[in-house]
């Protein structure tokens, strides 16, 4: 191989020299070849003459040529994602120099290498959907977690913010839902490390779910890769088909030691609150309310209140809850390297205040990459990190906190009311904390024996710490007056090893192959206990002494175990850089399913070809500098279910159940021995354009992803003794486009560049077994019910405000005026997924300028506002929205937005409890548009920089949230309600409980480089 | 270099052979229900747990006595909401919470009571004694799972001739496949079945288990709401007489554990931990705070109007005269832990007294009356009083005695079958729709089989 390419150089060189010296004497050459970091060549390196518009391109091989008048030139060899090469050179008439070049990976923005899984491929080369998301996009937004930056910026990805609540995570969901009990997140691996990511290890505690992904650092990051349709997730098998994560950490890079410092200063409010009735008029519609009923005299109000108790007080809950939240955050990192040693150090603090009073999260990073290279051929690399985070917790959503300043706290209250259901009280007597540490380490070496055979080797940890520790001082238990302290402990170890190979066959020329096979184990072991004692006055993590009268309180979790064992290969063949071609398969054993299917196997088959390589290309179409075709078909699978679903169990006495004082046994879930991979078979095809000279590019692609076998909890009759099992039932259909699209409408000195992406997916359950939609339920009345998207609003239809009686009247399921409230007559109007989300970049420069606006949006599916049944429905003891005035108040009244005033649900049509006022009333179209973020940064220039002894320094303002565009009435429409399990978070993301709203925040930053 | 080599290369076939064992886990601090059942403490074990359904705070312990009461007329509805309220509005629904436990501990109870009497032939060294004690006490529970169903789902039994309104599904066998609801008739054939059967295998005593005597008289009690007065006399006398269970001297000592001697069967507290009764105590108990349930003005003047009535320690009023004025029942008040009495002699008494009455035997009915009229202080009747006004008297009594108990609802419903159709119950007919539960969600959702109660019509 080697052999031939100097063979082809060195004729290339002479016949450059001898057509040059007949043909052009009057001026001479420079001519060369660019090769990779591989020492491959780099087609389509730019090479210009520093200081004129003279340039060129590579050709397919590499290599350029390029004429000049004599004299002394510097050319500038530059390529995305590789580092500048300026290099002098004198030219002479009629000579020819030759001047090759090796071009070195740079660090920021390496575009054109992505990653595709044990292994990296060239972009222009890949027959599978891969987005990636480099280190400038992944660490604009302050205080939130990583992946919550991707929102917007790759097509066929969504991603929701969960709330504004600190630490929160970001739901993504790649190319819609295709799961519906099992998790339909996507697969996570950090430098080969497919981390542990459960979001459920502490339920949903006070209304929110922990964030396993909030620990790294999003400025360790280099690179994020989306890996989206089955030709890209192959290669993980039975883990890919909601989509792969890849997240490439930042490695020393040659040179000097370069230190980056950044800080960040911001400030948090939530993106709306609420309007809420004042005390005064509380108490005038609950007056109202009982007189509707029939009542006489006053209305009784809660807590023994008094009318004079509780006139006047006007508190203002939302505004005792909320504050403007501090957020800091301090990065400092080194990278350094030889060609022995390079070496990345990276460390970070950061608190994050939310909005809300007592809520705030902190997080200590700390990261070394190593990469030794022993021999020539033989590199050992090592990844360590180390994270703490703190999060000080106060209840949220439903569980209190701002969700009860616009609920059960009334208006009527006083702020000092030492109460249970004061959240202020709360946090003078709880201490609440959720302590995680966490550390994900791996050890790799490299080996190349001889050239074009890589091996590769790695054994990787991840370790989880969580301990969520309560302290009740003895004020809070009113009844008797006791202390307590709880501990909710949590530790997640998780092994893997995986070792692989990939060989370059020597082929003729044109033809290109390469091997790649390996094997993968994982492990992971899961802890989990509780512990409470009273009477005691430290938190457990700070060992409180136990005096005698301490009452223990210990439940030890059984251990959850998991692993995998897979054998994976990949192939790839292309022909004339022209034709690509591509197979992966690979083996899974996993330990969540029975003996019948403990091995699935995953192939995959893709194809590409670059038209515009044809040699008749140019000539004929000019205006389209690229175009390629791909297509690819694959199955992948989904095994994101609890370990010991498979099983028929029986409880032990580990929890202590008696009676009597005896010790009991019993059953406690049913067996499904068949249990299986869910699997989702997906047709991709697609093309990526780019017209003059790439000044426009867009990348279509086209995917049909239909999963079987889903993995459910299958509702049974309770009637059997128990509420479900689990099943492989049903299938569901994702189908749809994605479009990116980049366009640089000015690059001279002032530069302006759109990039637009943008995605319609359409979404439809066609099978889900033998089942009434309340077998396949998520909270609010959504469900999934065959023929229908994944995840819809069913509802009762809410027509109008009878004008006679002021009562609310209805649609049956016939569509016919009904008076009588029944569950009977829900019906399908409403859906959570919507049907085209995306996001509008536009970045401009100028001089050291820099200004950059993020507009996300997502349009159509729906939002069920879950706490308006009882905000703006039925009069119970919970505050209301100031919407309510629009109330039906007499005889005749047309057009009242709501019916009259009652505190008896069965006042309306018999409805038996608030409850269950599931009406469309209260169902809103999601779509919005929001101004996700804006930046201005100023990069000072080179003198100012020179003389402070500094590389790079930059000033920027960064605003996110700033503007949103919705008809959505509620909190914010960009909402997912954290959840007690996966099939919620499937099918429920867009039902509002008093989920808190967004951040907006407003911040200034710094970064030096030295 | 090829030690290198080698070193890979030996890492990779660890990989490959760790495999098999790698993939078997067995789950930890459970048990596989393959291994579960295998010796007779197993099945002793997984009996006791029946039990342990049986006194859940969803089930006897709690909410089949307060739901039945929210129905019925004794309970304030004042400052109820969400799933409360709608039982007391009498229009339950399928979501409602309180409908979806008791409805699934009971199938609970009953699954497992049918799993014990199928894996007999697994278990080595079983006694014949033995299994026949434990088939008996299962055969109890699953009358009891499907009594305590039946009421609540179906329309009382004699609705209709045959009694072919629709009740529970039957579950006879273990199984994970939805059934459709049998009539009232064929649920009441299967109780009756599985408690004649079960009288004949339980001991005499059985500790606080479930012995002959408790079967027998949850026959009476069986019997009784049939109307079936002959059996119910026959069943409750025959552990008056013959049974080891006196009536207490003071009304004290019911729910106190170890205190009661007329517990025939009752569910065990052995702590402020272990609480049988503690989600009764929660809803009711007034002496610290204002209770969370509040009972009807017209269930407080009932106490009153006897001024001598020992009973009237059982409610108490609060704000008199006040518009906030409202009534609290101290029945369950004082304890820090309390038993469930199931079958006790108090309670079989009155059934006696009134199936006496019924069947034209006034001495016995008048002796039984008197006897818990006399412990409460209240006049004892007079022995030449008529069988129809001793009825009347009775089923006063009941209100009384068994206050809060979760008896009044199907007192009213039984008495209205037997001589009263145009009985209200808060001013709803005693047989409107809303005052059968709806079938949970969780049963109908599974299947299409499941046939729906209608709803409404109490309002």
């Amino acid at each position: 191989m080697i052999g031939e390419l100097r063979k082809r150089i060195l004729a290339l060189l002479v016949l450059t020299f001898v057509s040059s010296a007949f043909i052009f004497a009057q001026k001479g050459t420079v001519s060369g070849k660019v090769k990779d970091e591989n020492g491959d060549p780099l087609v389509g390196t730019t090479v210009m003459v520093e200081g004129t518009q003279m340039g060129t391109l590579t050709d397919g091989e590499g290599n350029y040529s390029i004429q000049l008048d004599p004299g002394d030139y510097n050319l500038v060899f530059s390529f995305v994602g590789y580092d500048k090469q300026t290099k002098s050179v004198k030219v002479a008439a009629g000579e020819t120099i030759s001047l090759n070049t090796g071009m070195e990976l740079e660090g920021k923005e390496m575009d054109d290498v992505v990653i595709v899984g044990y292994g990296t491929q060239r972009k222009r080369d890949l027959t599978g959907s891969i987005s990636k998301i480099g280190a400038r996009d992944l660490n604009d937004i302050p205080g939130t977690s990583f992946e919550a930056t991707l929102q917007g910026k790759a097509p066929g990805v969504q991603v929701i913010q969960s709330s504004g609540i600190a630490g929160a995570g970001a739901m993504v969901r790649v190319r819609g839902i295709a799961s519906v009990g099992a998790g339909g997140d996507p697969l996570y691996v950090v430098d080969g490390i497919p981390i542990t990511q459960d979001n459920f290890a502490n339920g949903d505690r006070g209304g929110q779910n922990n964030n396993p992904l909030s620990s790294i650092n999003p400025n360790d990051i280099e690179s994020i890769e989306i890996l989206k349709d089955a030709a890209a997730t192959g290669i993980y098998g039975s883990r890919g088909s909601n989509g792969v994560i890849l997240i490439t950490t930042k490695r020393g890079k040659r040179g000097k030691p370069t230190f980056d410092f950044s800080t960040r200063i911001g400030l948090s409010q939530p993106t709306k609150l609420q309007s809420l009735l004042t005390g005064d008029q509380w108490l005038q519609l609950r007056q109202e309310a009982w007189e509707n009923d029939g009542n006489t005299g006053r209305a009784p109000l809660p807590m023994g209140l008094t009318l004079e108790d509780a006139q006047g007080v006007n508190t203002d809950w939302q505004d005792k809850m909320v504050q403007t939240g501090v957020k800091q955050e301090y990065n400092f990192s080194m990278r350094q390297g030889n060609d022995k040693i390079k070496t990345y150090l990276g460390v970070s603090a950061m608190n994050s205040e939310s909005y809300i009073v007592g809520n705030s999260y902190q997080r200590l990073t700390a990261r070394g990459n190593v990469d030794w290279n022993i021999l020539k051929n033989l590199r050992v690399s090592g990844n360590f990190s180390l994270a703490r985070g703190l999060n000080n917790r106060v209840d949220q959503a439903w569980a209190g906190g701002l969700g009860a300043a616009q609920s059960t706290l009334l208006p009527i209250y006083s702020d000092t009311l030492n109460n249970q259901i004061n959240p202020l009280f709360k946090q003078t007597v709880v201490d609440w904390q959720t302590l995680e540490y966490r550390t994900i380490n791996n050890i790799s070496l490299f080996y190349e024996p001889i050239k074009g055979l890589e091996i590769n080797a790695s054994g990787n940890f991840d370790y989880m710490d969580m301990g969520d520790d309560i302290l009740e001082d003895s004020l809070w238990d009113t009844q008797n007056h006791t202390a307590r302290a709880k501990e909710w402990a949590t530790n997640v170890f998780n092994w893997s090893t995986n070792g692989y190979a990939s060989y370059k066959v020597n082929l003729p020329e044109d033809h290109g192959l390469k091997i790649m096979a390996g094997m993968e184990a994982q492990k992971s072991v899961s802890r989990s206990e509780y512990l409470e004692l009273t009477n005691v006055y430290k938190p457990i993590y700070a060992n409180p002494s136990a005096s005698e009268n301490t009452d223990t309180i210990n439940t030890v979790n059984p251990t959850e175990r998991w692993s995998f064992v897979s054998l994976f290969t990949r192939v790839n063949y292309d022909y004339k850089k022209k034709y690509f071609f591509q197979a992966t398969a690979r083996i899974d054993g996993s330990s969540k399913f029975g003996r019948e299917n403990v091995y699935g196997f995953f192939p995959t088959v893709g194809g590409g070809y670059i038209l515009s390589e044809e040699s008749w290309w140019k000539e004929k179409v000019p205006v389209i500098n690229f175009l390629k075709f791909k297509a690819s078909w694959g199955k992948t699978g989904n095994a994101n279910i609890p370990n010991n679903a498979r099983f028929g169990l029986f409880s032990s006495n580990q929890n202590n159940v008696t009676y009597n004082g005896d010790s009991t046994i019993y059953p406690t879930q049913l067996e499904n021995p068949f249990l299986q991979w869910e699997t989702a078979y997906t047709v991709d095809g697609g093309f990526e354009i780019g017209f003059w000279n790439d000044r426009l590019t867009a990348d279509v692609t086209f995917y049909n992803k239909k999963t079987r076998d889903m993995l459910i909890q299958l509702k049974t009759a309770t009637s059997t003794g128990f509420p479900n099992y689990w099943s492989n039932v049903g299938q569901v259909l994702n189908r749809g486009f994605e479009i990116g699209i980049t366009s640089r409408n000015l690059v001279g000195k002032f530069k302006w560049t759109t990039t637009l992406n943008l995605s319609r997916n359409y979404n439809k359950v066609l099978d889900v077994g033998d089942t009434a939609p309340d077998a396949l339920a998520g909270s609010g009345d959504t469900r999934v019910i065959e023929g229908q998207p994944l995840g819809v609003n069913y509802l009762v239809r809410f027509s109008h405000v009878d004008a006679a009686t002021g009562l609310p009247v209805w649609l049956d399921k016939d569509g016919n005026e009904t008076m009588t409230w029944s569950e009977n007559n829900r019906v399908v109007v409403g859906k959570v997924l919507p049907d085209v989300i995306g996001g509008l970049t536009n970045r401009f420069e100028y001089k050291g300028f820099d200004l950059e606006a993020l507009w996300t949006f997502s349009i159509g599916g729906n939002i069920y506002d879950d706490a308006a049944k009882r905000q703006l429905g039925v009069f119970t003891d919970w505050n209301m929205r100031t919407d309510i005035i629009n109330r039906w108040t007499t005889p005749g009244q047309e057009g009242a937005t709501y019916p009259r005033l009652t505190m008896n649900p069965g006042t309306y049509g018999g409805l038996g409890s608030e409850w269950n006022l599931n009406t469309t009333q209260f169902l809103y179209d999601a779509t919005y548009y929001r101004l996700k973020k804006v930046s201005l940064g100023y990069s000072f220039n080179g003198d100012l920089v020179t003389k402070m002894h500094l590389q790079a320094l930059r000033l920027y303002v960064t605003g996110t949230n700033l503007i949103t565009i919705t008809n959505y009435p509620g909190s914010d429409p960009e909402v997912v309600r954290d959840q007690n399990g996966p099939q919620g978070r499937n099918i429920s993301p867009n039902v509002s409980y008093l989920t808190p709203p967004q951040e907006r925040t407003l911040s200034v930053g710094l970064n030096v480089t030295f | 270099m090829k030690t290198i080599t080698k070193i890979f290369g030996l890492i990779l076939l660890l990989n490959l052979f760790s495999c098999t064992s790698f993939l078997q886990f067995e789950p930890e601090n459970v048990i596989l229900t393959e291994d579960a059942l295998q010796t007779p403490d197993d099945l002793q074990r997984t009996l006791v747990s029946c039990y342990d359904v049986l006194r859940s705070g969803k089930f006897q312990g709690g909410q089949s006595w307060l739901l039945s009461e929210f129905m019925a007329d004794h309970l304030s509805g004042k400052d109820l909401s969400g799933d409360w309220l709608a039982w007391y509005n009498r229009s339950t629904g399928i979501f409602n919470s309180g409908n979806r436990g008791m409805w699934s501990e009971a199938y609970i109870m009953i699954y497992r009571a049918n799993l014990l009497m199928e894996s007999f032939d697994l278990i080595s060294g079983l006694s014949d004694e033995d299994r026949n004690r434990i088939r008996g006490e299962a055969l109890f529970l699953r009358a009891i799972g499907h009594f305590e169903t039946v009421r609540f789902y179906g329309q009382p039994y004699g609705y209709s001739s045959g009694n072919t309104q629709l009740g529970i599904p039957i579950r006879t066998e273990t199984g994970a496949d939805a059934l459709p609801r049998n009539t009232v008739g064929e649920v009441y054939d299967q109780i009756l079945a599985d408690l004649t059967e079960a009288v004949n295998l339980v001991p005499e005593s059985n500790g606080v288990y479930a012995n002959k005597w408790a079967v027998k008289g949850y026959l009476a009690e069986v019997y009784f709401m049939m109307n079936d007065f002959t059996n119910a006399y026959a069943m409750a006398d025959d552990v008056l007489s013959n049974g080891p269970y006196t009536l207490d001297s003071t009304l004290a000592d019911r729910f106190v554990p170890g205190a009661s001697k007329e517990m025939v069967f009752e569910l065990v507290s052995t702590g402020t931990a272990d609480n049988s009764g503690g989600t009764t105590m929660g809803y009711y108990r007034s002496e610290f705070n204002r209770p969370t349930v509040l009972i009807s003005k017209e269930a407080y003047t009932l106490f009153t109007l006897d001024t001598a009535d020992a009973r009237m320690g059982w409610v108490t009023i609060a704000n008199e005269g006040a518009a906030n004025e409202e009534y609290y029942a101290t029945k369950f008040n004082g304890l820090s832990f309390m038993n469930v009495p199931m079958v006790y002699v108090s309670a079989l008494k009155l059934i006696r007294a009134e199936s006496a009455a019924e069947l034209g035997n006034t001495a016995t009915a008048v002796a039984d009356l008197n006897d818990i009229r006399g412990r409460a202080g209240v006049a004892l009747i007079a022995t030449n009083t008529s069988a129809a006004d001793l009825i009347t008297f009775v089923r006063n009594e009941r209100r009384l005695e068994l206050f809060l108990e979760g008896d009044r609802l199907w007192d009213l419903k039984r008495q209205a079958i037997a001589d009263s159709p145009g009985l209200t119950i808060r001013n709803a007919p005693w047989d409107c729709n809303g005052l059968v539960a709806q079938i949970p969600d969780e049963e109908s959702a599974a299947s299409s089989i499941i046939v729906p109660n209608p709803e409404g019509g109490c309002n």
